[in-house]
């Protein structure tokens, strides 16, 4: 395991409530939590922080222990997933339906060839089409819970796992309180329950392109997610490429709004609902109008 | 990706993933897909059997409710009041015929050419069922059951536990299941003595006990296949034994004397002056059965084919074949459900007709010499064909109203029977009315 280096996690004491904060999935992850004991406060950061651990070390592809290593690594053969990855590729297989391939976790390998650096250097077209060949969620097998992938295909749950992680953490903080715990993973939040003064909680939003211009959500139960490209993207020619890349051409969404905020009941629906948006790319308002969900955009 | 709504699919498929009912946000008002949702069905059932027999009044009311995440409860109550005669297993006669009712107390008579009913026949009954689905893991779930049944003679309780899996992308569910039922009969004026001799009203009665115990076993394995984006098979295989009372305490069978070609007159039995020529049906004390279930239903562009076949068998010597069909075919705004059964079985090992002086019975003595007899036109060979129509009418998203009407003819096909003594088959005519409501 290559373990990073990490700053420990740290509780502190707010006007009336603790704030707990540590760093997983290359974010940094806050946890607030609307109660006194201070032992109950650590308790439910540790619970937060080993549950959010647990699930990055599961399902990152950045490690060469775990199943998704062995998933990509698999050269063809068919690899036995377990319940809760199963669960997560289920989740991926109607969401690959859903959005008629839009959404499509093989689509990964495409940043082998796309650098979102905010410069100007657009890969060649050859390139795109040499590693769109490993694209396409349609040629996997996935049966009986054991997944088969042509070999040179990869996986990537990055698209679901931090939404996934603040949801499981979340139900993590239910068993442990009936208290408001907010869970926020570098923008994507949920909510445990609500406050006990009936009051919203409020998290800051950083408005694109406005470095020092911050709006408030005003939440008082559900979850939020948030998906932009405020610093990753292309620029060339006057056309900005956003990082997101359509499966189905193997090249950035045009005119993708930068920044998609939704409010769900919980963080994965918010989050799937916002990368589905920014896929419509110009259609993206459209799209979300049909939704009827609450959203902001950018 | 052409632009459409996903937001309660989207809910469905998250709620998977998280195995929970997702709670609702702030901003989602209109949000339907994960929340507790509940429907509701009315429904009256009239059921009408020709020549006087029994009609049947019954109004029920069921409450589903999803919980979410594949989770659901189902509450059911159904009353049911009927009135009317029903046969007493006595066929007709070329002369006035009189027996007792159940209570052993009251004398009735039937008139020379009619088919003796025991004309008191009035009851109601109540029954509840719960039954509770639950999702144990992405593929598998368990369905627990409970429903009690009461009358004024007979209360049955059961509780059943069916676990299923599914495997095969989801195309395939295996089933398998275990039902229990208790039953007590608990008959006004006592359990009578099988194949003995009904008495004169107001004499004692022969009983054997206040009232007797029934407990069945079933066990059930079910395969259910999609074949493809259209068609599903469900195949099921049902064992089941019974223990206990088996009887109907109604029933008698009449006695028959060849010589005469009549059921017996005066006094044949020296045992008791007021012994009356009607043994008391009795039938064995177990049963097994087992039944095989096959149906397919097929989509076709809007309408929808439902076809089933069911073949029973038990150790009494009842063999039965059920054919049902049913076509469902979609109007503009409403549907028309056709539907089509027959029905045919062979008659039970001790089914017959009467009992006869000579060779079921000794004349001098009185002694009966076959173990089991029953007259019960349910245990007779008979030949069934039901027709029918349901006409439904969704008055909005989440309501619909619906309206069944069936006729059913039962024709007894025992050759044995004489003519002008035969038991007839029974005409019935059921209505159904139904509204059911989502929210």
């Amino acid at each position: 395991m290559s373990e990073k280096q990490t700053e420990p996690s740290r509780l502190k004491r707010e006007a009336d409530y603790w704030r707990g904060s540590f760093s997983a999935m290359a974010s940094p992850c806050e946890v607030l939590m609307d109660l006194d004991d201070a032992e109950l406060a650590q308790q439910v950061l540790s619970a937060v922080e080993g549950e959010a651990k647990r699930i990055e070390q599961k399902f990152s592809r950045y490690l060469d222990d775990n199943l998704i290593y062995k998933i990509n690594h698999a050269a063809g053969e068919a690899v036995p997933l377990d319940e809760e990855t199963a669960r997560l590729i289920d989740f991926a297989d109607q969401l690959y339906q859903l959005s008629e391939g839009l959404f499509d976790i093989t689509s990964g390998v495409l940043r082998k060839v796309w650098k979102f650096d905010g410069s100007d250097k657009l890969p060649a077209v050859e390139a795109v089409d040499e590693v769109l060949s490993k694209v396409g969620w349609s040629r996997v097998t996935w049966q009986h819970d054991t997944l088969t992938m042509p070999a040179g295909m990869e996986i990537d749950l990055g698209g679901i796992g931090k939404e996934y992680a603040v949801d499981r953490c979340v139900q993590k903080v239910r068993e442990l309180t009936d208290s408001s715990v907010l869970v926020n993973f570098g923008g994507d939040l949920a909510i445990s329950a609500d406050k006990q003064d009936g009051t919203y909680w409020s998290v800051g939003r950083l408005i694109t392109g406005k470095e020092n211009a911050v709006a408030m959500f005003r939440l008082y139960r559900g979850a939020i997610a948030t998906s932009g490209d405020a610093h990753r993207y292309l620029l060339k020619d006057g056309v900005r490429y956003s990082h997101v890349l359509n499966p189905l051409t193997g090249w950035p969404v045009e005119n993708a709004p930068h920044t998609v905020s939704i409010a769900a009941p919980t963080c994965v629906e918010a989050g799937m609902l916002s990368t589905l948006a920014m896929l419509q790319g110009e259609q993206a308002e459209a799209f979300l109008k049909l939704q009827q969900v609450e959203y902001w955009l950018d | 990706m052409q632009l459409k709504n996903i937001k309660g699919q989207m809910s469905v498929a998250a709620c998977a993933l998280l195995q929970v009912a997702a709670p609702v946000s702030e901003a989602a008002d209109n949000d339907t897909g994960n929340e507790t949702r509940w429907d509701i069905d009315s429904s009256v059932l009239i059921y009408s059997e020709s020549d006087g027999r029994v009609s049947a009044f019954e109004p029920g009311v069921r409450v589903g409710i999803d919980l979410g995440d594949d989770e659901f409860v189902n509450l059911q109550i159904v009353a049911d009041a009927l009135t009317g005669a029903t046969p007493n297993g006595a066929h007709k006669s070329t002369v006035v015929q009189t027996f007792t009712t159940p209570s052993g107390n009251t004398p009735y008579t039937v008139q020379p050419g009619e088919l003796p009913k025991s004309t008191t026949f009035r009851d109601s009954r109540v029954a509840l069922t719960a039954e509770w689905d639950k999702p144990l893991t992405r593929l598998s779930s368990v369905l627990l059951g409970a429903s009690l049944s009461d009358e004024i003679d007979y209360t049955s309780l059961s509780l059943s536990g069916t676990y299923e899996h599914e495997m095969n992308n989801k195309n395939t569910t295996l089933a398998a299941g275990l039902a229990t039922t208790f039953d007590t009969i608990n008959p006004i004026g006592g359990i009578p003595l099988g194949l003995n001799p009904m008495r004169q009203a107001g004499s004692a009665q022969q009983r054997v006990g206040t009232d007797d115990t029934r407990t069945s076993v079933d066990l059930i394995l079910g395969v259910t296949q999609v074949i493809d984006r259209k068609t599903l098979m469900q195949f099921n295989y049902t064992h089941g034994s019974s223990s206990g009372y088996h009887n109907d305490y109604n029933n008698v069978l009449t006695v028959y004397d060849p010589l005469t070609n009549a059921p017996l007159v005066g006094d044949w039995l020296t045992l008791d002056a007021n012994d009356m020529p009607y043994l008391f049906e009795k039938r064995p004390d177990s049963r097994s059965k087992d039944i095989f279930f096959v149906r397919a239903v097929h989509h076709l562009e809007e309408d929808v084919i439902n076809l089933s076949y069911r073949f029973y068998t038990d150790d009494w010597g009842i063999t039965s074949h059920t054919l049902d069909l049913r076509y469902r075919y979609q109007m503009d705004g409403s549907y028309l459900v056709p539907h089509l059964r027959y029905y045919t079985q062979t008659g039970a090992d001790f089914y017959r007709h009467n009992l006869k002086v000579d060779t079921d019975i000794d004349r001098a003595t009185g002694a009966v010499n076959v173990d089991f007899a029953s007259n019960d036109y349910r245990l007779a060979p008979s030949d069934t064909v039901t027709v029918g129509l349901k006409y439904g009418l969704p008055l909005s998203d989440d309501s619909e109203f619906s309206m069944r009407a069936e006729v059913m003819t039962q024709t007894i096909t025992d050759s044995t029977v004489p003519a002008g003594e035969e038991t007839p088959g029974l005409d019935a005519i059921i209505l159904q009315f139904n509204y059911s409501l989502l929210w």
